[in-house]
């Protein structure tokens, strides 16, 4: 008994067993709902974290590749009988062992009024009528009208699992390999980007918003020209992109991401006479040399108002009452006094013997500068996952076989409408075996009409 | 009337022939009467039209989808969900309509959530200005309709299951239909629900691509689309498994439901979601 418990103890943890468990179909239920489980997780958490704690983390993509590595074993592992079962819905089968027979799940004798031929011909109509193919073979049993269809929804699975291992190596692979990288620019800049190994250029042309007659947002529009260093073709790429319409070149993808405020500001200092123009963006600060003073730019409201609290916030995107919310640091970054202005585009302010005056305001554009090179394999992952998930759910594998035995033959040589024929119709289904049985029965009914049914 | 007080119009009388039609349902289920069925089917069919038309109102009045906020996609989920119920009940010839008591209720809830939105019809924000939009959503209330669909059929199961167990026959486990077909119908309609949802995630990949930058961001309305696929994926994988068939899978069938109305509701209250529209 004690030898039995150890000999039971040492295969399950033997290597092979814990393979085998690897293999089960119950090792997928629980990587499936164990993945399910932390995806739940990761969700609760703010996204930067969980992208950082969940999503991001090498176990959870180690928990990825092993359920798809599980499911494609699992089907691997079916793959002799899906075989077996290809052949089968081919005739081979039945051709090579005729005690197969057997292997029907239904079985239905029935006695149908005329000759073989008569019956043949209606059988025919009628299956043909359900998307069968048919074939005639001589069994040692008697002659035999084969009819299946869904033949390639066998290896359904097979082809779904394969898809599924191709979208996550695609999505490796551009993880891995993949760069995204936001330029910001105001039109007229260029930006250096390396397209296929060569230095190119990416200029803004122009870039503008259009607002709706309510101030809303309908779309924004950036014009990019990508040149290279050729001077026999400079320009190899022009357009005008907005959300939802990229430019695409040498595998660079240009896309319209974002956009923010730029306002140009004019700095004098009496004293020393030194005036200086300065494009700045919220945030953004400028050290001018002769006051030893930095202009800080807060914020641009493009239409100012307040809230109840006294809050400053905007209106709506549109510029119709643009302000700017500035401070000045010294050389220690300590805000001067006031601690901050608010400014109308165009005013001029007086401060710790600076004239500083915002002269206007300009729209920059946030272009989103991506590669990825798995792109395509997740896009071919995903219409193979399609057709295996059409193969598996709607291509589903029937057979039906309508046999008349020798004597029948005999009896019925040379036909005679007075003449019954006798005949053993044999059904048999991969899966949805419900939907098969109704599908058998309404065959039989229509089939025996005329006939008699005898069991 | 404007094509606005059209549109309202149709939607409430979707609504209240809808109430009357799962009312109707709901009593076929405890008494055996057959007028009473097809009633429920007729008015089904009624509010089904209606509801249509509401929606086709809409589209025309919005010269747009109607499928850019809570109220329009609540709208077309319980559209869906009638469409998907009234074809199953067609496709068994109607011999089992008391699953509508399981089915219709859901899309009156639905239709009643929609009701306490704001009905605004709000231009495009320039990142639904997509043609993948109608692909996107469309499959979405396919999927979901097949989902509601299978939920009410897992629930009918549970109930006639439990009874079995019990062996506590009454007259309503009799209206109910057999353990193996309801689970060979719920087995139907996740299997159309998941080819569905596959195509909305993979549409909705491609398009997040072209708005976006990226197939993928993790952003909670795509994990929890990616969640209700894996529970649904199990759901399809316990034919395989011992055990699993039956009971357990009707269970992961509701649990997979209630996946996909957080996915729908809950992301967009409960979590800061790219996808979150008002």
């Amino acid at each position: 008994m004690k030898d039995m418990i150890k000999r039971k103890a040492g295969q399950l943890s033997s290597p092979r067993h814990l393979l085998q468990h690897f293999y089960s179909i119950q090792a997928g239920i629980f990587l499936l709902l164990l993945l399910s489980a932390l995806s739940v997780y990761g969700s609760l958490l703010p996204h930067a974290e969980a992208l950082e704690v969940v999503f991001r983390s090498w176990w959870y993509g180690f928990i990825f590749v092993l359920t798809a590595l599980n499911l494609l074993a699992c089907t691997l592992r079916r793959l002799q009988q899906l075989t077996r079962c290809f052949g089968r819905l081919g005739g081979e089968q039945n051709r090579a062992t005729p005690v197969a027979l057997s292997t029907y799940s239904h079985r239905v004798a029935i006695k149908m009024p005329g000759a073989r031929q008569a019956a043949q011909k209606r059988a025919t109509v009628l299956l043909k009528g359900s998307n069968y193919h048919l074939r005639t073979l001589m069994l040692p049993q008697g002659m035999a009208l084969m009819a299946t269809k869904g033949r390639a929804g066998v290896y359904g699975t097979l082809v779904t699992h394969l898809a599924l291992l191709v979208i996550l190596a695609g999505a490796y692979y551009g993880a891995l390999t993949g760069t995204a990288n936001i330029a910001f620019g105001f039109p007229g800049d260029k930006i250096p980007v390396v397209i296929e190994g060569d230095p190119h250029l990416l200029e803004i042309s122009d870039f503008y918003i259009d607002y709706r007659e309510d101030d809303t947002v309908h779309q924004y529009y950036s014009e990019l020209t990508v040149s290279s260093e050729s001077p026999a073709s400079p320009v190899v790429a022009h357009k005008t992109i907005h959300v939802n319409n990229p430019l695409r070149y040498g595998g660079k993808v240009f896309y319209q991401y974002s956009y923010g405020w730029g306002v140009e500001t004019h700095i004098y200092h009496p004293p020393s006479g030194t005036a200086e123009q300065v494009l700045l963006t919220p945030g953004e600060g400028y050290y001018f040399a002769p006051a030893g003073l930095t202009v800080h730019l807060l914020d641009f409201y493009p239409e100012l108002d307040r809230d109840d609290g006294g809050l400053l916030f905007s209106r709506s995107p549109a510029p119709h009452h643009p302000h700017v919310l500035f401070r000045l640091l010294d050389e220690q970054h300590r805000p001067t006094t006031p601690p901050a202005l608010l400014r109308a585009i165009g005013q001029t302010v007086e401060l710790s013997l600076l004239e500083i005056t915002f002269t206007d305001y300009r729209n920059s554009t946030g272009i989103l500068i991506s590669e990825n090179g798995g792109k395509m394999y997740v896009l071919a992952g995903a219409i193979i996952l399609l057709v295996g998930l059409f193969l598996s759910f709607y291509m589903r594998p029937r057979q039906i076989l309508l046999l008349w035995p020798p004597a029948s033959e005999l009896a019925n040589n040379p036909p005679s409408p007075l003449f019954w024929s006798e005949l053993t119709i044999y059904g048999w289904a991969r899966h949805d075996r419900v939907g098969f049985e109704a599908e058998f029965h309404h065959f039989i009914d229509a089939l025996a009409a005329a006939g008699r049914k005898m069991t | 009337m404007t094509v606005v007080g059209w549109e309202n119009l149709s939607f409430t009388a979707a609504y209240f022939l809808y109430l009357a039609a799962t009312c109707c349902y709901v009593f076929i289920l405890f008494h055996s009467h057959r007028r009473s069925g097809e009633t429920a089917t007729l008015l089904a069919c009624a509010g089904l039209i209606l509801h249509t038309a509401a929606v086709i109102l809409r589209t025309l009045e919005a010269e747009r989808a109607p499928f850019s906020n809570q109220f329009e996609f609540a709208s077309v989920f319980a559209w869906g969900i009638v469409l998907a119920y009234l074809v199953m009940e067609r496709f068994l010839r109607f011999r089992y309509r008391s699953v509508g008591a399981f089915v219709m209720p859901v899309a009156l809830i639905v239709m009643g959530y929609a009701s306490l939105l704001s009905r605004d019809i709000q231009p495009l924000m320039p990142a639904l200005q997509s043609g993948w939009l109608k692909v996107h959503v469309g499959t979405a209330i396919l999927a979901y309709g097949a989902f509601t669909l299978a939920f009410g059929l897992s629930l009918a199961y549970l109930i006639r299951e439990r009874g079995e167990r019990r062996q506590r026959w009454s007259a309503l486990m009799f209206r109910i239909p057999t353990l193996p077909l309801l689970d060979h119908l719920s087995r139907q309609a996740v299997s159309f629900g998941f080819f569905m949802q596959s195509l909305v995630i993979i549409t909705g990949a491609i398009w997040a691509e072209q708005a976006w930058g990226r197939f993928w961001g993790w952003d909670p309305k795509e994990t929890w689309s990616l969640v209700t696929w894996f529970i649904y994926a199990v759901y399809l994988h316990t034919r395989f498994a011992r055990g699993w068939p039956g009971r357990r899978a009707a269970w992961l069938a509701v649990i997979g439901f209630a996946c996909v109305l957080f996915t729908y509701i809950g992301v967009n209250i409960l979590l800061p979601s790219l996808h979150s529209y008002r």
